[in-house]
């Protein structure tokens, strides 16, 4: 209810009449769930706003900026209880006008139809909603810069209620876990992809209703495949992610998108899988490769010359240092071999201690 | 005797709870309609913004800046998906996606050089002379640049920014292309190196007040690290930084 605020009738009086068609009588306000003492006699809906006229300051009208309102819903009555039309609204934001309630809780605010036109209002509150007049007020400035910005920050705007749109019905979904179709949750999950929302909901991206994720997971394995098994059977992910997005030349894959399909692979059954050292480091591997075939070809090059540094090893089996560096570590955890940290760098040897006790 | 509830009570109250969840799915369906079309308004728009607007968001950097900071304040990424409406309508998500690529490309060419470790001058140096010579290729910031970075995160490659003074300048700004952190004292050596690209125990242990073994222990870290080069041929021992060489003008 703190969004309403008072205006003077005089001032009011001209945008009615030449906007306002129809009237409601008789409407009950309510904070929320609460019921207020407001009962409006007559309510006009013009473009931009909604005006209650009050029996209790007969001079003024309390007035509803169209452009606060998220989300309309009906609330069905019962026996004991009225239907009701509920106004979701955008948080509170500091003015300056005089106002009924200065500060409420709630986030939404309920009219009762006492004297009916429920459906009617309704029905008459969805064109302003769609339309936005409120935002074609807007001088067109003479330099095409500022008609730029000014267009982007109305679609900004647009965005902006898109995302408090979401945030509701985001809450809701959590409230009735149960009642959520699968197919609703699925064109929730899209709409909040496609304006780039961030939302739990959205987190693993990844499912079998995402066939974006699936055909990508699968394009990807195969543009791969014989890369990577050329290469030692590793590669990665940022370099793989170059590769891939070299040879599609435009509607490039962001990193995210990637790596989402990257991480379904395994769950597909691709040949290739996405895999995570300690270090953090992300790799694309073959699903046949464990790393014993790395590691045997590690060990006999370390037969052959005694000792290795990670660009060696790089330099001969033909994988990224990175990698070389991954596996020599991950065969020093397992006591295969010992390190020698100088400043000359870090150099592997075989594991003598071990071997002789 | 006092009626106390009985089946019919109960009864009712199941009938109750049937009607209220009957009521949640009505809603729902509302619901989703309203914002179905409100999607479908959104969509149209941004079609609209996009036809007057699409090239300004290509050649112009500071609209790009504006653009990403009231995405951003509004809670929205446009760069999170190539599916997006940013990037499909827009054509936002190329423009940063490539830029990703060429730092991918770029840092894999100068790690061995300077240990993983580039300056983010150095950085748009390189990838300006990799792009095309259109003028929309040119013009790309530092701000379009680290957007680019923040997003490779995800890919695990170590991908980090490191900012050695308060201020935005590229010199100031390093980004690390390798896994593993440089903790404080690191940065600490790389501010006082940074003006000349060298410095030695002397002046680290004057600037910086620290004893002989941990600055020794750090420089030893960094040169271990391929961050750091000895060049033991001045009379006091210095210790390079190629991270901070300045790139040179003929450079092929």
């Amino acid at each position: 209810m703190d969004r309403l605020y008072f205006k003077d009738k005089n001032d009011c009086s001209k945008e009615i009449t030449s906007y306002s068609h129809t009237t409601w009588k008789g409407i009950r306000l309510y904070d929320g769930d609460s019921k207020t003492e407001y009962r409006s006699e007559t309510a006009y809906l013009t473009p931009s706003r909604l005006y209650f006229s009050s029996n209790d300051r007969p001079a003024m009208n309390m007035v509803l900026d169209l452009k606060c309102i998220v989300l309309v819903e009906e609330e069905e009555g019962s026996i004991l209880r009225s239907s009701k039309i509920i106004l979701h609204l955008l948080p509170h934001v500091s003015e300056q006008h005089s106002k009924p309630y200065t500060r409420s809780s709630a986030s939404f605010i309920k009219l009762a139809f006492s004297n009916g036109g429920l459906s009617n209002f309704k029905i008459c509150i969805q064109k302003p909603l769609l339309e936005r007049a409120w935002e074609k007020h807007t001088e067109s400035s003479s330099t095409s810069h500022s008609v730029a910005f000014q267009d982007m920050k109305n679609l900004i705007d647009m965005a902006k209620d898109m995302v408090q749109l979401a945030s509701v019905m985001s809450s809701k979904i959590k409230d009735r876990h149960g009642d959520i179709s699968d197919d609703e949750t699925v064109k929730f999950k899209s709409y909040l992809l496609s304006l780039g929302i961030e939302d739990p909901v959205t987190r693993n991206a990844c499912s079998s209703s995402n066939m974006f994720c699936q055909h990508l997971a699968k394009e990807i394995t195969t543009f791969l495949l014989t890369p990577i098994s050329d290469s030692g059977g590793f590669m990665s992910l940022s370099d793989a992610y170059c590769r891939v997005n070299r040879a599609r030349g435009f509607e490039l894959l962001s990193p995210e998108d990637f790596f989402q399909a990257c991480n379904y692979m395994e769950q597909l059954n691709l040949p290739l899988t996405c895999r995570k050292f300690e270090s953090g480091v992300l790799v694309l591997q073959l699903q046949s490769e464990t790393n014993s075939q790395l590691e045997k070809d590690t060990e006999s090059l370390l037969q052959a010359r005694r000792k290795l540094t990670a660009f060696e090893v790089s330099q001969e089996l033909g994988i990224t240092i990175i990698l070389a560096a991954e596996c020599l570590y991950t065969m020093e955890r397992k006591g295969v071999l010992c390190r020698d940290d100088t400043v000359r760098g870090l150099v592997f040897y075989h594991n003598e201690f071990s071997s002789r006790t | 005797m006092r009626k106390r509830p009985g089946i019919g009570a109960i009864h009712k109250q199941r009938v109750e709870q049937e009607r209220f969840r009957g009521k949640a799915t009505e809603l729902q369906d509302n619901v989703f309609e309203q914002m179905t079309n409100q999607m479908e308004k959104f969509r149209t728009n941004l079609e609209t913004f996009a036809s007057k607007h699409r090239n300004e968001i290509k050649k112009n950097p500071a609209f790009r800046k504006q653009f990403q900071e009231m995405c951003s304040s509004i809670g929205v990424d446009p760069l999170a998906s190539s599916k997006g409406f940013w990037s499909e309508l827009l054509g936002v998500g190329d423009f940063y996606y490539e830029i990703a690529v060429q730092v991918i490309e770029v840092c894999m060419a100068t790690s061995q050089r300077n240990g993983g470790l580039i300056t983010l001058g150095e950085l748009r140096h390189k990838l300006i002379k990799a792009r095309g010579k259109a003028q929309h290729h040119q013009n790309i910031s530092n701000d379009d640049i680290i957007r680019a970075i923040k997003k490779l995160k995800v890919l695990g490659s170590g991908f980090s920014i490191i900012s050695l003074k308060d201020t935005q300048d590229s010199s100031d700004v390093l980004i690390r292309s390798i896994p593993g952190e440089l903790n404080a004292d690191h940065t600490e050596v790389l501010k006082i190196a940074e003006a000349q690209a060298f410095t030695s125990i002397e002046t680290m242990k004057c600037k910086l007040k620290w004893d002989d073994v941990r600055c020794q222990q750090i420089i030893n870290e960094l040169i271990r690290d391929g961050v750091a080069w000895v060049d033991e041929q001045s009379t006091a021992k210095t210790y390079w930084f190629p991270s901070f060489f300045k790139p040179l003008i003929n450079e092929g």
